[in-house]
């Protein structure tokens, strides 16, 4: 091999550019040597994302172009789905409730774990076992964690009523009200997701080099101080990691909770938009319809993903 | 400013204080659920409520277990254990080919693929459900199980990421030794991946465990019907005993729960895994 290189410099030109384009060749083979095995592992993943993902992705635009009901034919209505969706009446206070819902649940379950893991990592040797039963949640299914708290929330026989009736509150029929409903789906939400974003924080503030803590104390920083200035600015990625998986979490948790605790009542007051999709697509087969409101909800969540790119270059530093 | 022993010492208390309330509302709902499942029909509906049942209504369980029977159990299991099989094999051979063979286009279709999990589930939802008609799935395991195998960006991201970091050397050695990628998936990358597909089998088996919407959406036949169903059934069911409805919620946790106590290890590595940055 060696050899016929240099018997290849010294036949000049010609030679040489035979070469060059015979390794090419070997590296195009290659090439598609290499795509040819990517196909056959990537070959189940491509499959079932094409017909799971891709095409409910495409089907379902053009669905939302349809008055489509699974029981009659279906016809064409072009942009009416849309058109409906954003001059229905309801449609404000649907999105009002949803921002309420998302933010209500986003904010805390963001914020909490990260104060809760700090507090925890200090614990010493109650570090472990607090932090066990901090984490306990997570075994539940949201099916299984509301039907528990729907009986917590019980008007006459429920604990939390029970409890406030200590401090001298009188009953709310917590479920059932317009006014209290809402909190109470937001409270039990808020209980089911703080456990896993506690895990993802434990993880990143075990990233935190001990010594920048150590220079901090010398400097006679307070412990608050130290979250101020060492930790949060250390975990930034960490932060913006779990604001995008509460994110996903809420958007996917959230139906079993409502179903579970209110079905979206009373009187609409805990009916969010991914709720109202289930049902329009679900219960009243109003399929087009759910579809374009599917679609709004894409547009919404690509939009406040975008922000948060942005965003992100100016709070979160990367190591 | 000095840090006195005294002030340091109210501190710790103060921390003590924060964190044991803040478990016990972890842990409340527990407490009330195992509570609530040992108490006769009488004394659920007593007022004010007892903090220990009294008798102890053994029964309850039983009862639940009438309910939430060994069929619906066998759903629930058959159903997680096959998405982590099928899924788990869909999702290592996906990690190894964007993390090991070198393909053109690499990066931007693992950017693509990753980039449909910000795509909200109910976007996919219904036309999912018409395909899932239109294959004649409707009320089949196969309906039940082939679309959540589609979800696997989560997992090939993970695999991807593991798979990234053992050692080159490890795979141009191979290489030279003439083995194929199938050989170095097969031989050498999956027996040292024990870590990671430890973590992604607790998660997927917690998340197909837990999962409720499309079961609900696809099921419709009692024989096929998964735990969540039968939980909220029986929750929407006004007149259901509560004591046997908690005994059923506590039958229904209590896999996890073991699972949790036995490998709690890998659940907080599995997820922590989850948000290293590759």
């Amino acid at each position: 091999m060696q050899l016929s290189v240099t018997e290849s410099e010294l036949a000049g030109l010609e030679t040489s550019r035979f070469w060059r384009r015979s390794r090419n060749q070997i590296k195009e083979k290659k090439d598609w040597n290499a795509a040819l095995w990517a196909l056959l592992f990537l070959g189940p993943n491509l499959i079932l994302f094409l017909i799971f993902t891709a095409y409910p992705v495409g089907y379902g635009l053009y669905i939302s172009l349809y008055n489509y009901s699974i029981l009659k034919p279906k016809e064409w209505v072009g942009l009416e789905n849309y058109d409906t969706f954003i001059h229905d009446p309801k449609t404000p206070d649907l999105i009002w409730r949803s921002i309420y819902y998302a933010v209500g649940t986003t904010i805390p379950v963001v914020v909490l774990p990260l104060i809760v893991a700090v507090l925890l990592s200090n614990a010493g040797v109650a570090t472990r076992p607090l932090r066990m039963i901090y984490i306990l949640p997570i075994v539940t299914s949201p099916v299984a964690a509301a039907a528990v708290w729907k009986w917590l929330y019980a008007k006459d026989f429920g604990l939390i009523n029970y409890g406030l009736s200590l401090v001298g509150v009188s009953p709310v029929d917590w479920l059932y009200s317009l006014r209290w409903s809402m909190p109470a789906v937001i409270l039990m939400s808020i209980w089911l997701l703080i456990p896993f974003n506690i895990i993802l924080y434990t993880a990143g503030l075990q990233e935190v080099p001990g010594d920048l803590y150590d220079a901090a104390a010398v400097d006679g920083a307070s412990s608050f101080q130290q979250f101020r200035s060492v930790t949060v600015p250390m975990i930034t990625p960490t932060i913006f990691f779990v604001f995008l998986i509460t994110m996903i979490n809420v958007l996917v948790g959230a139906f079993d909770v409502i179903n579970v605790l209110t079905q979206g009542g009373p009187l609409q007051s805990t009916n969010v938009l991914i709720y109202d999709i289930y049902k329009n697509a679900f219960e009243n087969f109003r399929m087009g319809y759910a579809s374009a409101q599917a679609y709004a909800l894409f547009l919404a969540v690509l939009i406040i993903t975008l922000i948060n790119w942005v965003l992100q270059k100016r709070w979160v530093h990367y190591s | 400013m000095t840090d006195s022993p005294a002030r340091r010492v109210s501190g710790k208390l103060a921390l003590f204080i924060v964190l044991i309330a803040g478990a016990l509302i972890a842990l409340f709902p527990f407490y009330w659920m195992i509570v609530t499942s040992l108490k006769t029909s009488l004394e659920v509906y007593r007022y004010p409520p007892t903090w220990l049942p009294n008798p102890i209504a053994w029964s309850n369980y039983p009862d639940a277990f009438a309910k939430v029977n060994g069929r619906v159990f066998f759903n629930s299991a058959f159903f997680a254990i096959t998405i982590v099989v099928l899924q788990g094999l869909v999702t290592t051979m996906g990690g190894f080919a964007f993390a090991r063979i070198n393909f053109p286009y690499r990066n931007f279709f693992f950017i693509l693929y990753l980039s449909t999990l910000m795509i909200p589930p109910q976007v996919t939802l219904i036309p999912t459900f018409l395909v899932v008609v239109r294959l004649g799935w409707i009320d089949s395991y196969q309906g039940l199980i082939v679309p959540i195998l589609a979800q696997g960006a989560f997992g090939t991201f993970l695999f991807r990421q593991f798979f990234l970091r053992l050692p080159n050397e490890m795979y141009e050695a191979a290489r030279l030794d003439g083995a194929n990628y199938w050989q170095q998936f097969w031989k050498f990358t999956l027996p040292l991946s024990r870590p990671v597909i430890t973590a992604y089998a607790i998660i997927t088996f917690l998340t197909a465990w837990k999962m409720y919407l499309w079961p609900v959406i696809v099921v419709r036949s009692d024989d096929l019907k998964v735990l969540p169903m039968v939980i909220a059934e029986l929750s929407a069911n006004t007149s259901q005993d509560r004591g046997v409805m908690m005994a059923a919620v506590g039958l229904s946790v209590l896999p996890i729960l073991i699972l949790y106590l036995v490998a709690q290890r890998w659940f907080i590595e599995g997820i922590a895994m989850t948000g290293q940055k590759g």
